[in-house]
């Protein structure tokens, strides 16, 4: 168990590695340094020079990275040049908005997928079936970037029922912050359920149609017995994996969405770092979604073995 | 052989919606199990036997239909609603599915999976229905019963899936139980102590069982009666003495011809029915197994045969049936494997 384990965890920290040195050489490329943003458009060469000189900017890539690798792995990230702030403390500020719309929308995007795929699964091919898949068809292929402002359209401005955009913290009264955070998260969980329900469905009816379904129906147990408590769990080892893969990706990935609502996430940090050539806070925003991805990637991977007996007897993960 | 019959099954057809046509399964088939009494159904793979036991435990297929009827203790399974369906379906009538491998839930602890049916249908509590599968358990041989509650299936042998099976269908103290090929998926050794379990199970309890096999010996030592299928159809059927010692049927006939036995002589072909089973989405109008019989006369081609009595209890479905035992050598099943003959008694 616990060699397995370890390996895995070596292997997760070489991806977080490879990660922000593709970062810090992408960036690179860029042309523009967080000197020139600093000191505007009237900037001489020379002052350029200078506080690119003063920022450790003017070092070759491989050691102004092996610094940053140094502090990073004691846990310094370092500071913005632009701001002043330190990114831990800019990570520590927009995370919460960015966690609270990943997990609301998967949590959403679960529970709604897995009763639309149990109606589905029951009766495949019945009209309940195909107008579930027509619908779920239309939701994969229509990105929240238009989903979006439909919402906004509809349910915010010629409704009412919630704020066209922006933020309240939770320390603001959950209400509000409820009232906040659930349009972007429905634009999010809208693809997010088109897909799980997809993917449950399949494996669902895959279920239903093996021996041990029968054997409990032969016992005399009840048809949404047998769905939620024989079925259901054996059919959902492929959704935890996409759900798990998911997670990750939203934390770091909804930049368009916290852009589109002005939420204050991680993704809006990112995108107006690199706007600023704010190397330092892209890397260490980068180097913190990485290490969650992976981490929860590995979790995953890990709760297998609650969910399925069979894999715990297994030598390794 | 019974007043009251247990099961009655009268002129049953399953037809099956596949995407070659419609597969008449089970076409127009009667039988009748007793009180306390064991039957044999024996086929080849597709004649039938299968469909016709889902047919019985209401397991059909989604794109199936039927007709006919099933009637249990009277009442017609076919034609129950849903409620009065669960007061039948586990708690009066149980099965014993063919692979325990594939039958057991994986991701369910055997706890749960025995006692959830008795939890439901008898109204235990947990700790009730926890004596109670320890018992049966012990009952149908597993050992160290308390510590295979808390297993998952995969953790124990075939052979002990099959016993927890049993242990399941058991569990309502069922008057029918259907098991379907109950052996074919486990080693031989083990065959056979599954096969005694259940008829002794079946005697100690004075329990109904049909035994699905397309083993003529696994068929003929542990049963009091024997219907022979082929392609949906009931060629023969009858007291298993009856049925074994003097078969009627040309198809029971070959089939008894074809077992193996010890005393083969090396290198020689073994015996075979020559052809296949007729296509199941257009059968012949006459006798299905016209094409493969030595017998066939110009009239099997013509009419369906209908069963007709040849004893007190044995019916044939055949136009040219063969002759009496006194005219005809009489091919008796020998015991050819470990599984067992007649030698276990019957």
């Amino acid at each position: 168990m616990v060699f397995p384990v370890a390996r895995r965890i070596g292997r997760s920290a070489l991806v977080v590695l490879l990660v922000t040195m593709a970062v810090v050489a992408l960036l690179s490329l860029a042309p523009g340094s967080v000197a020139s943003v600093i000191l505007g458009e009237n900037a001489t060469p020379e002052s350029v020079a200078a506080l690119n000189a003063r920022l450790g900017l003017d070092q070759p890539l491989w050691s102004q990275y092996l610094d940053w690798l140094a502090r990073a792995v004691r846990g310094d990230l370092g500071s913005s040049p632009l701001t002043g702030q330190s990114v831990s403390a800019a990570i520590a500020e927009r995370l919460p908005v960015t966690l609270q719309l990943a997990v609301m929308a998967l949590v959403m995007a679960l529970i709604v997928s897995v009763l639309l795929a149990v109606v589905s699964a029951v009766r495949p091919g019945s009209p309940a079936d195909r107008g579930i898949n027509a619908v779920s068809s239309v939701f994969l292929s229509v990105p929240a970037f238009i989903a979006g402002p439909l919402l906004v359209y509809f349910l915010a401005l010629q409704l009412g029922w919630f704020p066209v955009m922006g933020w309240s913290p939770i320390g603001e009264g959950v209400g509000a912050n409820l009232r906040s955070a659930l349009l972007p998260a429905t634009a999010i969980a809208l693809t997010e359920i088109a897909s799980f329900h997809r993917l449950l469905r399949t494996d669902l009816i895959g279920t239903l149609g093996e021996d041990f379904v029968g054997a409990a129906r032969a016992k005399g147990m009840s048809r949404s017995y047998v769905m939620f408590r024989h079925a259901l769990r054996p059919s959902s080892f492929s959704l935890i994996t996409l759900a798990g893969i998911n997670l990750g990706r939203l934390i770091g990935g909804t930049v368009i969405v916290e852009s589109l609502f002005s939420l204050p996430g991680l993704g809006q940090l990112l995108a107006s770092s690199i706007t600023a050539r704010d190397v330092i806070m892209v890397q260490g925003v980068v180097a913190f979604i990485a290490v969650l991805y992976v981490g929860v990637n590995t979790l995953v991977d890990l709760s297998y073995r609650l969910i399925d007996p069979r894999i715990r007897k297994a030598a390794s993960v | 052989m019974s007043a009251h019959p247990v099961l009655q099954v009268r002129d049953l057809r399953v037809h099956i919606r596949t995407p070659r046509g419609v597969v008449r399964a089970v076409d127009d088939v009667s039988l009748d199990v007793g009180h306390a009494q064991a039957v044999g159904v024996v086929g080849e793979s597709g004649s039938g036997k299968s469909v016709m036991a889902r047919a019985v435990m209401g397991l059909l297929p989604p794109r199936s239909g039927s007709s006919g009827q099933v009637l249990f203790r009277g009442r017609d399974l076919l034609s129950l609603s849903r409620k009065e369906k669960t007061e039948v379906w586990g708690k009066r009538i149980a099965m014993v599915f063919q692979d325990p491998g594939r039958s057991l839930n994986p991701v369910v602890r055997i706890e749960r999976q025995v006692t959830e049916g008795m939890r439901r249908l008898l109204g235990l509590n947990r700790a009730e229905a926890r004596d109670r599968a320890l018992r049966l358990l012990r009952e149908v041989g597993v050992p160290d019963p308390e510590r295979r509650l808390r297993s998952y299936p995969h953790e124990l042998s075939g052979g002990m899936r099959q016993r927890v099976m049993i242990a399941i269908a058991l569990a309502c103290e069922p008057e029918l139980l259907i098991a379907d090929e109950p052996t074919t998926a486990l080693d031989v050794t083990v065959q056979r102590q599954i096969l005694d379990l259940l008829r002794r199970v079946q005697r100690e309890r004075g329990m109904s069982l049909i035994l699905i096999s397309h083993d003529l010996a696994v068929v003929a030592g542990r049963t009091d009666r024997v219907a022979v299928m082929y392609a949906g159809r009931l060629a023969e059927s009858g007291s298993t003495r009856e049925v074994f010692d003097a078969p009627r049927h040309r198809y029971t006939q070959a089939l008894l011809e074809t077992t193996p036995t010890l005393d083969h002589e090396r290198h020689t072909p073994l015996r075979l029915i020559p052809g296949s089973l007729p296509d199941p989405t257009s059968p012949p109008r006459g006798c299905r197994f016209a094409a493969r019989c030595a017998y066939a006369e110009a009239a099997c081609d013509d009419l369906g045969p209908r069963p007709a009595a040849v004893g007190p209890d044995h019916h044939v479905a055949c136009a040219n049936p063969a002759h009496a035992p006194a005219a005809a050598e009489p091919p008796t099943p020998r015991t050819t494997r470990a599984v067992g003959g007649d030698s276990l008694g019957g």
